[in-house]
């Protein structure tokens, strides 16, 4: 027996009858008109050094976490962690599933074995870990997002997997 | 993240995506990136699967090899049997009824345990920060 599926949620759509239902501010959406930059890959994965970049407020053991009113850092996770000390904190989303097994928002187990098996040619020293949540695009645009390029030009980075929550 | 990945790629390093929020993703025109109807919190799959992890990772990362121009593919993957799952998300009632469980937005550091504050009271005893930007000392 199929089940029928659901079309996917539109965030957008129910956030904004959320708010409109509480009484809240608007969240302003960012909605991008023209095409984005692409940066066309210039060798295969196999020989690239991997990066990554998620949102879903991990920090490591010894690391001090996030707080949760635009906090625009960002904590440097080497690459060889153990999954076991790594943390998960958030303001908006269900941290169960996180902190039961942190790979779900934040896949470095994942990125290690893909890179043992020969799919990844090597791993960034580090990966990075935000907030998220962030309430002002000029904060992401002149702040966070400059600190996280530079981060990644510095550790010799030539792709990034995003992992937003 | 949107914003990020167009810094990054204006700088030269080619960025793909894992999103479970297709219209925002679809929103911010994110270069490259893989749709996973998941819940929010549950973009890399379910906890304890690292067989789907890594299906989930292969299947993203190989866009990078694949796109020539911006890029949104669906994951063939499903969260359960059925789709009940959405109905309940941001959901506003027929009497006009809606629920904000986020938390209070603090300034303060959120732990998720006490040892771990006590930890990162360690590591800056000294006054410094290396540790949070990746610099055991």
């Amino acid at each position: 027996m199929s089940e029928e599926r659901q079309a996917p949620i539109s965030y957008i759509e129910r956030i904004t009858a959320t708010y409109e239902a509480l009484g809240y501010d608007q969240y302003q959406w960012h909605h991008r008109s023209a095409k984005p930059p692409f940066f066309k890959l210039e060798k295969p994965l196999a020989e690239c050094k991997v990066g990554m970049i998620a949102t879903g407020g991990v920090y490591k053991t010894g690391q001090v976490a996030f707080h949760y009113k635009d906090d625009t850092s960002y904590r440097a996770i080497p690459s060889d962690t153990k999954a076991s000390n790594l943390r998960a904190t958030h303001f908006a989303y269900d941290l169960s599933g996180a902190r039961e097994d942190i790979n779900v928002v934040f896949p470095i187990e994942g990125l290690r074995a893909l890179n043992q098996e020969g799919m990844i040619g090597s791993l960034a020293n580090n990966f990075l870990a935000c907030m998220g949540g962030i309430y002002s695009q000029r904060a992401v645009i002149d702040d966070l997002a400059p600190q996280l390029v530079q981060r990644c030009i510095d550790e010799e980075t030539d792709v990034v997997l995003l992992v937003p929550v | 993240m949107g914003l990020i990945s167009h810094q990054l790629e204006e700088a030269g390093i080619a960025t793909v995506a894992i999103s479970t929020a297709k219209d925002i993703t679809e929103a911010v025109r994110m270069p490259r990136a893989a749709f996973l109807d998941f819940p929010q919190g549950f973009t890399v799959g379910k906890p304890n699967n690292m067989k789907l992890a890594k299906e989930i990772l292969k299947s993203t990362l190989e866009i990078l090899g694949t796109s020539v121009d911006e890029t949104l593919v669906d994951l063939e993957f499903h969260w359960a049997e059925s789709d009940e799952w959405k109905d309940s998300v941001f959901a506003v009632t027929s009497d006009g009824q809606a629920t904000d469980s986020r938390l209070t937005r603090s300034a303060n550091p959120q732990y998720q345990n006490d040892q771990d504050s006590i930890e990162a009271e360690v590591s800056h005893k000294d006054g410094e920060c290396l540790v949070c930007i990746g610099i055991d000392y």
